[in-house]
């Protein structure tokens, strides 16, 4: 009896997920499994695709310098970006976490940047601040020192891509904020009785009873930065000489610039190993430094 | 969270274009449905061609309004354009090509016509439309191994423009033909002291920052007489010598400052108010082509000219048509198509509706007649047209591929500018992506 009316509860509960699970199916489920296919043939969406077997993927791990360069280029990009990215946005949240007359209008103006740096026409704009006669430069003039221009040379492109990317650190701030709103007051209170610093408040209170939040931070913004493709395919190009050829962007160029859409397919593949794997020693560690709060320590 | 998006854009599209392409393997008998047809349009019947151009709004109003006057004309034949930008066009078609379902009338360049003609996806236009007009130097672009394809719409022509304001300042003036590859360095050099901190003479050429621009240094081989950077038939023909020697004579103008260092040139935005070197005058020369002169001046009217390139042993230059017409094999009315396309191409009245919005217009007749109507900046580019068609090399269609090792060529270009790689193995680099990516 009991089991038969389970089984009618999550028919229904299927049935109502129906119209999103038949979309997940077709656009989604169905498409990934043709690419693992067209992983292994060669195939330029105008002629009928063919067999190569694991041609593509030797190809791409032997013979494509620019497979090496994206993925430096990526690496370092996630590398140096998260990190900074989260920092920013930590520091901006607890910064907000007061109770001040108009905060509400301040969060809306730290925000902002977030709203609006993934458009275009940021990543156009950012061309007039790092250029030759950008803001940087101007700003370095006032103090005699020649700029150059950062965006053109190979040495400091990624590094302005990733000061965009850092700008951006608003959703991540936000997701701070419900966290250390979430954090007990007698916590503080405590401390404060104990004779806790501010920083040892920090690092002893704010710090652990944040870290699942931490965890949830990186792991979204990891999987994000991998995929990082508007800024620089706007910005940059992916040059100069490959400096900020992301690898969403040579996956984007083989398959829709070069038609290869079976060395895409293979492309892409590799990017979601490597993601999976980044994100798996991510959780692998957190035990380590997460502290949950329900499991006691 | 932008992120996130880019990566749903590209798996969307990516998504979109799997699905699209798994649905597309069942039409069988192409051949059979066209000759079908061709019988109901010969009874007069309705017919509605499927038509589609990139351009910009203005090529589309004035494409839209040719149409209209077109269905007005012919009551029995409709049109169902689609029309859009350039930076998906040509993704959107081979998408529409892979489901089997190219309209009937389509805008191709030269970069891909070679590509959908020997696919066999494009009708034999030899017969049906009257290409009499039309300058046998545009025409032979149009065809691949003899046969035509390609109707070209407008003419185009490679030059070198100049901030002719500053020119006027400095007291250079540019003969009608141009000056030779000597003339033009000699100039530079002596100006170029001339110049206020921060601007250059001219363009580096060596170094590509976009799609397409292997041509900065093929108007050098041509005028060495060592022919395009490939043959007709689609064969690597970059000279190794010619090659090494175009990039030592512009490490060697940017080393002297004639040229701007390699991180100003990598900026370059094309027709960016801000970014576009030449427009924002850091530079006062360069190479484009003559239907992108209009870009130019409408930012700063009276500002710029064009010459012919430069010449050495031979002429440098050539011409180019700015885009064909072709017919989708296919297509279910071939006839009405042509009939269409010869009307757009020969007709007085579809050229006073068009102008300029493809280039020059390609038939003599139609142009003598729009000629006095037209602005300034129209006649340059006619006046243009007239000075570099004589001794224009003949071009021929670009190899299937060409536009992906193109992406290569910008690389390893600037590979060589910022000293990472030597001209010497940017030569065999070359030759290797050409092997690799060129398939014939």
């Amino acid at each position: 009896m009991k089991r038969r009316r389970n089984r009618d509860l999550s028919m229904t509960g299927y049935l109502y997920i129906a119209p999103w699970l038949a979309g997940f199916l077709i656009l989604t489920v169905w498409p990934m499994i043709q690419s693992i296919y067209f992983s292994f043939t060669d195939y330029s969406l105008l002629e009928p695709a063919r067999w190569v077997g694991m041609s593509n993927y030797r190809n791409i791990f032997t013979d494509d310098t620019s497979f090496v360069h994206s993925l430096k280029a990526t690496v370092l990009f996630v590398f140096l970006s998260v990190p900074l990215k989260l920092a920013a946005a930590l520091l901006i949240a607890i910064m907000m976490n007061r109770k001040l007359k108009g905060m509400h209008f301040y969060r809306t103006v730290i925000y902002f940047p977030s709203l609006i740096g993934a458009s275009v026409a940021v990543a156009i704009l950012w061309n007039n601040v790092f250029g030759v006669q950008g803001l940087v430069n101007q700003l370095l003039s006032v103090f005699h020192i020649e700029g150059k221009n950062w965006i053109g040379m190979p040495e400091t492109a990624l590094g302005t891509l990733i000061v965009l990317a850092v700008w951006q650190f608003g959703s991540s701030m936000v997701i701070f904020l419900a966290g250390l709103k979430q954090i007990p007051g007698e916590y503080y209170e405590a401390a404060a009785v104990d004779g806790a610093g501010k920083l040892r408040t920090f690092f002893q209170v704010t710090l652990p009873l944040l870290s699942p939040i931490l965890l949830f931070n990186l792991v979204l913004q990891t999987i994000g930065s991998f995929q990082m493709f508007t800024q620089a395919f706007i910005v940059t190009k992916g040059g100069p000489v490959e400096s900020t050829y992301m690898y969403a962007l040579l996956l984007f160029d083989k398959a829709f610039a070069h038609f290869q859409m079976g060395y895409a397919s293979a492309l892409a593949w590799i990017l979601l190993v490597i993601i999976a794997a980044v994100t798996a020693l991510i959780f692998a560690t957190s035990r380590a430094w997460v502290h949950y709060e329900t499991e006691g320590s | 969270m932008s992120k996130a998006r880019g990566f749903g854009l590209g798996a969307t599209a990516l998504a979109v274009a799997l699905t699209v392409t798994a649905c597309g393997s069942s039409n069988s008998n192409d051949s059979k449905e066209s000759a079908g047809s061709q019988e109901s349009s010969k009874a007069g019947s309705s017919v509605k061609l499927g038509i589609t151009w990139a351009g910009s709004q203005v090529r589309h109003d004035a494409t839209l309004a040719a149409l209209d006057l077109y269905s007005k004309n012919n009551p029995n034949v409709t049109f169902e354009p689609s029309y859009m930008g350039f930076d998906t066009y040509f993704t959107k078609l081979a998408t529409l090509s892979a489901a089997r379902n190219l309209p009937d009338i389509m805008q191709i360049d030269t970069g891909n016509l070679m590509d959908y003609a020997l696919r066999d996806q494009l009708t034999d236009l030899s017969a049906g439309i009257d290409t009499s007009n039309i300058n046998d130097k545009l025409l032979s672009a149009g065809k691949v191994n003899g046969t035509l394809y390609g109707i070209p719409l407008g003419a185009n022509a490679i030059t070198f423009m100049y901030n002719k304001a500053a020119f006027d300042k400095l007291g250079i003036q540019v003969p009608e033909k141009g000056f030779t590859w000597d003339e033009w360095l000699k100039i530079a050099k002596e100006t170029q002291p001339k110049l206020e901190k921060g601007k250059y003479f001219m363009m580096d050429l060596s170094m590509a920052t976009g799609t397409t621009e292997s041509d900065k240094y093929e108007i050098y081989q041509l005028a060495q007489g060592k022919g395009f950077i490939h043959t007709p038939d689609g064969k690597f023909n970059i000279d190794r010598d010619t090659y090494l020697a175009f990039n030592k004579l512009f490490a060697d103008l940017r080393k002297e400052g004639v040229v701007p260092p390699a991180d100003v040139t990598a900026g370059h935005k094309q027709y960016d108010p801000q970014l576009d070197l030449f427009m924002n005058g850091t530079i006062l020369v360069q190479r484009d082509y003559s239907a992108g002169f209009p870009n130019f001046e409408s930012v700063h009217p009276g500002q710029y000219a064009m010459a012919p390139v430069p010449s050495a042993s031979n002429a440098g230059g050539f011409m180019l048509p700015s885009q064909f017409f072709t017919v989708s094999k296919a297509s279910k009315h071939p006839d009405e198509a042509k009939k269409f396309i010869d009307w757009f191409v020969n007709d007085k009245e579809a050229g006073r509706t068009l102008t300029l919005a493809r280039g020059v217009p390609v038939s003599k007749p139609v142009l003598d007649d729009l000629t006095p109507t037209l602005d300034s900046s129209a006649k340059a580019q006619i006046d243009i047209i007239d000075r570099v068609a004589p001794d224009a090399n003949p071009f021929s269609s670009r190899p299937k591929g060409f536009g992906a090792w193109t992406d290569e060529w910008t690389k390893i270009s600037q590979a060589v500018a910022f000293d990472k790689m030597t001209p010497e193995q940017a030569y065999d680099e070359l030759k290797k992506k050409w092997d690799e990516i060129v398939k014939l």
